[in-house]
């Protein structure tokens, strides 16, 4: 009984299997659902955080050789211009990766398993039986919770696929899934 | 001191053996010693210091460490687990419940039987790493706890039919299977280590299966660099040098005296020279081989009991490693050329224990080679005993997409053209017959290694093969499937393709696992489908 402790720490002790039911039937509709459009603009936003953090060292590092040493002014102009590129490459191409990464992730609640799609070169689907999920989770970053998302996070004693985690999920979604996924009371008995 | 076992002693906290601290320096010190010499010799010889203080300071946080985890190291039983205390700073409680104990392993050494002692790892399904490692135990104490864990299995599976009967049915059935000749009123125990009063020998290794065993498997030369690597790093190279070289030496002039004689009577005496040098080589390195094999597995012994499957092996260093039955999760079955020409497998086993290939623990080598070598005609019975449910004489493979060749001959041809590129350099007009012959090898091991690609559904199993020359077979259950995932790559949505892997509890990162490459995609779609709902419709014990 120990293992499921995880498990009914997170779900209502009173009455875990009726409240279940209903809820479940209405998340678990077998359909492939997209994730939420919030998540592009949520991804856009950590794609400049991640260029800022890359290009500002950049440019401090510029601007430290040019005062230590001062360069002709076609070298000034090719390294001002390199930085430029490098800069707006990486911008736009995260900007475009996070609209191409929510074309392709998806997910499917069945009344058995969940599949999570995922992947825009390397595609995967990771089909979860009910039956395996050891716990599950959701949590919520700052940026996150400003745009109303949530990460789902599913457990199995699985080595490969010891977490499956979906991201750019309403919250309420993902509570919903999670609740859906916990495992009906009194099902390990070891 | 450990007390009675038989007695429900909840308040009375055992401690560990006093020799501990010895043995605890030790294998801390066997890791440590190679960097403290290197360590050593360095500032030996940059001058700093001399090389024997360095290895004195180097000592001293090792020696307090052992001392320190001796007298904080704590452990007790209570009623339905196990609770370990440690630590002195940052206090550790650990509390291992005995059902979710995966494995029970005992190393005792030449020391270790001197002196009467025992060494034990538990492992639970959690993370690479031993849960608890007990250095080290008297032997008493290690039949306590064996018992002790035996009771609480059995208790826990009471508990799970008074609370749930159909669910806990299977792991109770599971149980019986274990333990065919048990008596649940009176458990047995074994006071030796061999543990061979109790249960049925599946597997017994005679010194001529070990014999082959070390004649088959090249441990040779990894014993030869191991050897190899610990002469330089002590220095032995050049004391070897100044005793064959030397002016007082008679070595270095006979050997060289013999090789500009053997190089003077022409090449084709050179020839057979150098060739009888090599085959001298290869027969030490097999001789070596064998001998350790028979040091190591001394006595190989897979007995089937009440706890599952144990192993018990070894002339110095004697390993006894638990498997319980219901915790294994995949099987693998292992064939080399070799092994195939002399009609021999070995079979190995994962489970959910955390003993991984990769971890350096005396018990461990041996847990995923259950059976490193047996009789092709036994396969079938041995694998049954691990294996309940199995009862297939014969498997139909199925084949994976017939554009598979198309992609892995592409493959291989790139490789054999870039290996004979610099051969072209070298050679000039004779690079282009090794090119050719490398092709045609190309084509050829492409089509074998696709031909052995296969997969199957049986007896609620899914089974998976792989390889030409070291043939890898892999049988996992359908309640034993953790995850299915199906992944492609751009080339595999290009032909119609794609990858299916089934993940399962305890599949090291070596492992050879059901991860079928190559499949139609449509044939890809309905097995995932199949995998996930027969996975869904069963529950998983660990």
């Amino acid at each position: 009984m120990n293992e499921s402790t995880h498990n009914l720490e997170t779900a209502d002790p009173g009455d875990p299997t009726a409240s279940g039911d209903t809820a479940a039937d209405a998340i678990a509709d077998g359909v492939r659902h997209g994730l939420d459009p919030r998540s592009i603009p949520l991804q856009r936003v950590v794609g400049r955080i991640v260029t800022a953090c890359v290009s500002l060292p950049l440019a401090v590092g510029v601007a430290v050789v040019w005062a230590a040493a001062v360069p002709p002014p076609g070298v000034v102009a090719a390294i001002v211009s390199g930085w430029s590129v490098i800069t707006g490459v990486l911008g736009w191409w995260l900007h475009r990766w996070a609209a191409l990464h929510h074309r392709y992730a998806s997910y499917t609640v069945n009344a058995e398993d969940i599949e999570i799609r995922s992947g825009v070169v390397w595609r995967k689907a990771i089909c979860v039986p009910r039956s395996r999920v050891q716990h599950t989770d959701v949590s919520q970053g700052p940026l996150e919770r400003r745009y109303g998302l949530g990460t789902l996070g599913v457990y199995t004693a699985g080595t490969d696929y010891a977490k499956v985690s979906l991201d750019g999920l309403e919250h309420e979604t993902a509570l919903r899934i999670r609740d859906h996924l916990l495992p009906p009371a009194g099902a390990d008995a070891v | 001191m450990p007390s009675e076992p038989a007695t429900p002693s909840r308040v009375i906290e055992h401690r560990l053996h006093p020799l501990s601290i010895g043995f605890s320096l030790g294998s801390q010190l066997r890791r440590a010693i190679f960097p403290l010499i290197v360590g050593g010799a360095s500032a030996n010889f940059l001058g700093v210091v001399e090389m024997r203080s360095v290895l004195l300071i180097g000592l001293i946080p090792f020696v307090v460490g052992s001392v320190v985890r001796y007298l904080t190291f704590r452990y007790r039983y209570e009623e339905a687990e196990l609770v370990i205390r440690s630590g002195l700073l940052f206090r550790r409680e650990r509390h291992v419940p005995y059902a979710r104990i995966q494995n029970l392993d005992a190393v005792q050494g030449v020391f270790h039987r001197m002196l009467g002692v025992v060494e034990v790892k538990l492992q639970t399904g959690g993370g690479q790493e031993p849960e608890a490692t007990l250095t080290v135990l008297p032997l008493p104490a290690l039949e306590a706890l064996r018992q002790r864990v035996r009771e609480g299995k059995r208790e826990a599976v009471k508990e799970g039919i008074a609370e749930d009967g159909t669910a806990a049915e299977e792991a109770a059935t599971a149980i019986r299977a274990e333990s065919p000749t048990a008596m649940p009123a009176e458990p047995p125990v074994d006071p030796t280590l061999a543990g061979t009063a109790e249960g049925r020998t599946l597997l017994h290794l005679p010194a001529r299966e070990l014999l082959l065993h070390g004649l088959l498997q090249n441990r040779g030369m990894v014993l030869i660099a191991a050897a190899f690597g610990l002469a330089w790093e002590l220095g032995l190279f050049e004391r070897a040098s100044d005793w064959i070289a030397g002016e007082q030496s008679w070595i270095g002039p006979a050997v060289e005296g013999a090789a500009s004689d053997v190089v003077a009577a022409g090449i084709l005496v050179t020839v057979v020279a150098i060739t009888a040098l090599v085959v001298a080589f290869v027969i030490f390195a097999r001789m070596l081989s064998v001998a350790w094999t028979l040091v190591r597995l001394h006595d190989y012994r897979v007995v089937r009991s009440e706890e599952g499957l144990r192993a018990t092996f070894g002339m110095l260093t004697q390993v006894a490693a638990t498997i319980p039955l219901r915790r294994v999760q995949t099987v693998t079955i292992h064939e080399g050329p070799l092994q195939r020409w002399a009609g021999r497998v070995a079979v190995g086993v994962q489970t959910a224990g955390g003993s991984q290939a990769g971890q350096s623990g005396n018990a461990d080598p041996h847990r995923h080679r259950l059976a490193p070598i047996l009789r092709r005609d036994r396969l079938r019975e041995f694998l049954r005993e691990v294996i309940p449910e199995l009862d297939v004489p014969e498997v139909g493979w199925e084949p994976v997409s017939p554009l598979a060749f198309r992609r892995v001959v592409r493959g291989t041809c790139f490789l054999a053209t870039l290996a004979s590129v610099p051969l072209y350099f070298t050679l000039g007009a004779w690079g282009v017959a090794f090119h050719a012959a490398f092709l045609a090898w190309a084509v050829f091991y492409a089509r074998r290694y696709v031909e052995c690609l296969g997969w199957a559904l049986k007896d609620e199993m899914v089974w998976f093969r792989s390889g030409w020359l070291w043939r890898r077979t892999t049988i996992a259950r359908y309640t034993r499937i953790q995850v299915v995932a199906l992944r492609t790559t751009p080339i595999d949505r290009w032909r119609g393709m794609a990858r299916l892997l089934v993940d399962t509890a305890g599949a090291g990162a070596a492992a050879h696992k059901v991860d079928i490459p190559y499949l139609p995609l449509d044939t890809a779609r309905e097995l995932r489908t199949h995998l996930a709902a027969e996975a869904a419709r069963t529950a998983f014990r660990w």
